[in-house]
């Protein structure tokens, strides 16, 4: 509920816009090159190619680490720049990267790139889309200009004491701030030249609890997320998350041993959903799809989950993590069902593979940074609400697990098998939440787990804060969702002898 | 073209002396006493084929500088990916401006002058004189993915791919530091997919590095290997659940003992958060198990001749016939600890090797009449606090004292660091270092009493 009530307030602020001509004064200021020319050089370059585009960006960043009372980091006034240029043809791909960019970089850049193209061969006519979203789906501001390092600093420090003052028993506190604000350039094959600043704000919360006896656990939190730093430095919002961490360590420190064998889950609203974005989600991913090795390859229209399952995955979300005014490649961002009440309705793409697969492309294109080449990637990804109060679905379990956090998790897309991990879970007994466990793994496969939800609840939330996808060694940030879920016979890995 | 190490220093060391002397000179006033400045500069390029042709051609440059400033004991450091020294003497005035500010860390500072290593440097050669052109790349991976499709039952590839680095680095710094290295790196990738009559399909790959390309594994190999992995998981079912031995391949036993770096991490035992912290001098896991972590092995792939404070690397037994000997600490996690500095940097293992057993490699299954072979761990949770140890595995069943052909996955495999440490028996296959694929080299090893959550 508190998430919602943020997703509004955020919404709320997002008005300050990207101002273009700062932006291109950024990127051009210390070149031999102008915005014209540049456009003009990435045109030519980009003839005869299927698809491509030219990408730069300058991401400002900066760090404050304090652990056991002491900055152990204290990052300012770091930034990553550079330049890419890609050009594209049925399946083959040229791409050359710096971070020096100017006349002579950018026109290697092209004469390398375009290397692995065959001059013989026509370029597609697979129509493309370009463009950004309207409307502005966060703001522009520079979490790390607004606020003075000093005020973080000290708001750190009041963090700090407010968490230490919580509970005698805290061995003790982590907290890792990190910043950023990616400012984006892409010039696309029609012409346009598109800017965007991408601003990202987080504050992780550790809290180490030790017992009597010695025993220690520590108990997490994130907070922040796209936009600027104001939401990590909102003592409602830190005490929330720290209250909520120290709870964690708390029960990790009486919790049992998960029980080991197959029973029914409950997945919590929110963060949960991370079993979703691993489990289904990379597996409807166009590139895996075009080629054919995904456990959902050819199942378009076809039944693959209940009535109450449809799956979404947005980039143009306002206040989102994962949300973008266009992808990588210049692609306006957008609301794409993935799953409509059970039946597949269509995968994520990038333009190369919406090319190859002969569909529109859905703006699905990201990359981690300047150095690397886009592919189809998640945005938002969630499931949507269904008709059950979450309550019912608790009392509706016999004998199961509540999962209440979950770590992390990875999925093998060819055979759909995969696995996460869940820091604190609850037993159900009797439809009632009981004793909690640690150390449960939930395995599976996606398309198994998709027909054995057996509940969707009318609860849902979207985690802000902490969303990192890895895909072929590239990360980039992601949101995922979900209302309260119940799962039938999953297998549960735990400890209990 | 790649940057040659000649042209590199010609190009930086200018650079990093000027940087040194600008925040020597207009950093008094803002009270800098200590400057460090790293310089890197790396070539790359990536190439994968796919269907006997090449696909996917990305390379490029990245120049870093990386500036620490100190201000007695404030630090504030930040990184830059140019090497235009006005712009880098810009961002250095706008945080010497503001270093005052930063809250001090009596243990950031720089490496004490007596410690930075001024002797002579042994030729680990790391840096690979013979590189080869982009076409001998580009065939070593054609030749992995069709000998990976000439196996039988294999499907395709999801991608298969040679990639090559070409990096130098400059450490200079006012406690004397005044170090380069050059390295090049090469890894190869294939994932392979195979397919049954019924249209089910697996995955499974492989993969290696090197320093030098001609100490890569033989690309037909490579792909010969990725494919057979591939075929053997074709029909895989989950095994019974049960508490049985399981016996570690070596890519699995490498996955396992990394376990170790994670609970002697200099960090954790800061926050008291593993479970081998005050366990010096103690036995920790089995008799008989030696981890030897050396940074001086010639064309190891984590070879290097000082960490990334200028402290010379050295040859360490982290765990010696089972009892713990210290702790993976870097330079500031050493002085929080009260401990001397051991010349690492980094909480993963350089060249590490666990030494070989008694046993030969048969002999620690010939006893077991139930129990999995493991060929492969596929995520899941360590947490070196409390010694969780919950990984989903992939293998084959061992029957009657046999490693069979019949393929498991999808079960976990579960346990508590504290007790699987302390039931290991090792057999005397440890892989040599260098090696093309281990960083870490662990021989077969049998682990008892270990919980398997399967059907």
């Amino acid at each position: 509920m508190t998430q919602k009530k943020l997703i509004s307030r955020l919404i709320g602020r997002h008005k300050t816009k990207a101002d273009k001509k700062a932006l291109e004064k950024q990127f051009f200021e210390n070149t031999d090159l102008t915005l014209k020319e540049a456009v003009e050089i990435v045109q030519a370059g980009l003839q005869g190619a299927d698809f491509g585009e030219f990408f730069q960006e300058v991401t400002d960043k900066e760090t404050l680490v304090k652990d056991k009372g002491t900055y152990v980091t204290v990052s300012l006034g770091s930034s990553e720049s550079g330049f890419g240029f890609r050009v594209g043809q049925g399946e083959k791909v040229g791409y050359r990267f710096s971070s020096v960019f100017n006349k002579a970089a950018l026109k290697g850049a092209i004469e390398e790139a375009r290397k692995v193209l065959d001059p013989n061969k026509k370029p597609s006519t697979h129509k493309k889309k370009y463009g950004a979203a309207a409307p502005q789906l966060y703001t522009a501001e520079n979490p790390i200009k607004t606020q003075l390092p000093e005020e973080k600093i000290a708001k750190m420090d009041a963090i700090e004491n407010y968490i230490k003052s919580l509970d005698p028993r805290i061995t003790n506190v982590t907290l890792s701030y990190k910043a950023q604000s990616q400012a984006v350039h892409i010039i696309t094959p029609d012409g346009q030249s598109l800017m965007d600043v991408r601003p990202l704000a987080t504050m992780s919360i550790a809290v180490q609890l030790t017992d009597k006896d010695g025993n220690t656990e520590t108990g997490s939190a994130i907070i922040g997320g796209k936009g600027n730093c104001h939401d990590v430095f909102d003592p409602k919002i830190y005490k929330e998350a720290a209250k909520k961490a120290l709870k964690q360590a708390d029960t990790l420190l009486i919790a049992e041993d998960a029980p080991a064998g197959v029973m029914d889950v409950v997945l919590s609203p929110g963060w949960s959903a991370i079993i979703l974005h691993e489990a289904i989600g990379h597996g409807l991913e166009g590139d895996f799809n075009r080629k054919g090795i995904s456990v959902y390859s050819g199942k378009i229209g076809q039944k693959i989950a209940g009535d109450e399952v449809t799956i979404i995955d947005q980039g143009d979300l306002p206040g989102e993590r994962g949300s973008l005014q266009f992808d990588d490649e210049g692609a306006p961002t957008q609301q794409n069902v993935l799953v409509e009440k059970g039946v597949l309705k269509k995968y994520m793409q990038d333009q190369q593979n919406a090319q190859l697969m002969g569909v529109d492309p859905t703006g699905n294109g990201r990359r981690e940074s300047y150095a690397h080449a886009p592919m189809p990637r998640m945005t938002n990804t969630y499931f949507a609400n269904g008709t059950h109060d979450p309550e019912d679905i608790i009392k509706s379990v016999k004998d199961g697990l509540y999962i209440s956090d979950f770590s992390n998790g990875q999925v093998d897309i060819v055979s759909g098998k995969f696995n996460m991990n869940a820091t604190l879970a609850y037993r159900i007994r009797d439809g009632k939440i009981c004793e909690a466990v640690k150390g449960a793994t939930l395995t599976g496969d996606g398309l198994t787990v998709l027909q054995s939800i057996t509940m969707v609840g009318n609860d849902l939330d979207i985690e802000k804060s902490a969303g990192v996808c890895g895909k072929n060694g590239q990360s980039v940030v992601v949101s995922c969702g979900q209302p309260t879920i119940r799962v039938s016979n999953l297998l549960v890995g735990g400890n209990k002898r | 073209m790649a940057t040659t190490e000649t042209e590199f220093l010609n190009q930086t060391r200018p650079l990093a002396k000027a940087l040194i002397d600008f925040a020597m000179a207009e950093g008094k006033k803002f009270g800098i006493t200590d400057v460090e400045v790293l310089v890197s500069v790396e070539d790359s390029q990536k190439n994968a084929v796919e269907n006997g042709e090449v696909s996917e051609v990305i390379s490029g440059l990245k120049n870093t500088v990386l500036v620490a400033l100190y201000a007695g004991n404030r630090k504030l450091s930040f990184s830059r990916q140019t090497l235009d020294q006005k712009e880098l003497c810009d961002a250095m005035m706008q945080n010497m401006q503001v270093i005052g500010l930063v809250p001090e860390n009596p243990n950031g500072g720089l490496l004490e002058k007596e410690k930075v290593y001024k002797g002579p440097l042994a030729d680990l050669d790391v840096y690979d004189d013979q590189q080869p052109d982009q076409q001998t790349l580009i065939d070593y991976a054609k030749d992995v993915e069709s000998a990976a499709l000439a196996e039988t039952g294999v499907k395709t590839t999801r991608t298969t791919s040679v990639s090559k680095g070409n990096g130098h680095v400059m450490l200079m710094a006012t406690n004397g530091v005044d170090y380069h290295a050059s390295k090049t790196s090469y890894s190869a990738q294939t994932e392979v997919i195979a397919e049954d009559a019924e249209g089910n399909m697996q995955v499974d790959g492989d993969y290696s590095v090197a320093r030098h390309f001609s100490d890569m594994s033989r690309p037909r190999e490579l792909g010969t290997s990725a494919g057979k992995n591939a075929v053997a998981k074709l029909g895989a079912t989950m095994p019974a659940s049960g508490t049985m031995p399981i016996i570690l391949s070596h890519d699995a036993a490498e996955d396992f003992f990394s376990a170790v770096y994670a609970a002697i991490n200099g960090t954790a035992v800061f926050r008291d958060s593993t479970f081998l912290k005050g366990k010096i001098g103690q036995q920790v896991m089995s008799k008989g198990v030696t981890l030897v972590d050396d940074p001086t092995i010639v064309r190891g792939y984590k070879s290097g001749q000082v960490d990334g404070t200028g402290q010379k690397k050295e040859k360490i037994t982290f765990i010696e016939d089972g009892v713990l000997k210290g702790y993976n600490v870097s330079l500031q996690e050493a002085r929080q600890l009260g401990i001397e500095p051991i010349g690492r940097d980094s909480p993963q293992p350089t060249n590490a090797t666990i030494l070989p057993g008694q046993q030969t490699p048969e002999q620690p299954i010939s006893d077991i009449q139930d129990g999995i072979y493991i060929k492969g761990f596929e995520g899941g949770k360590v947490d070196v606090n409390n010694g969780v140890y919950s990984r989903q595995a992939y293998g084959t069943l061992i029957k009657a004292g046999k490693v069979t052909d019949i393929p498991v996955d999808g079960f976990v495999v579960s346990g508590n660091l504290k007790s699987m440490f302390m039931s290991v028996a090792l057999a005397n296959d440890t892989p040599p270092l260098p090696n093309p694929k281990y960083t870490l080299a662990a021989p077969t090893t049998r682990i008892n009493g270990v919980v398997i959550a399967g059907r």
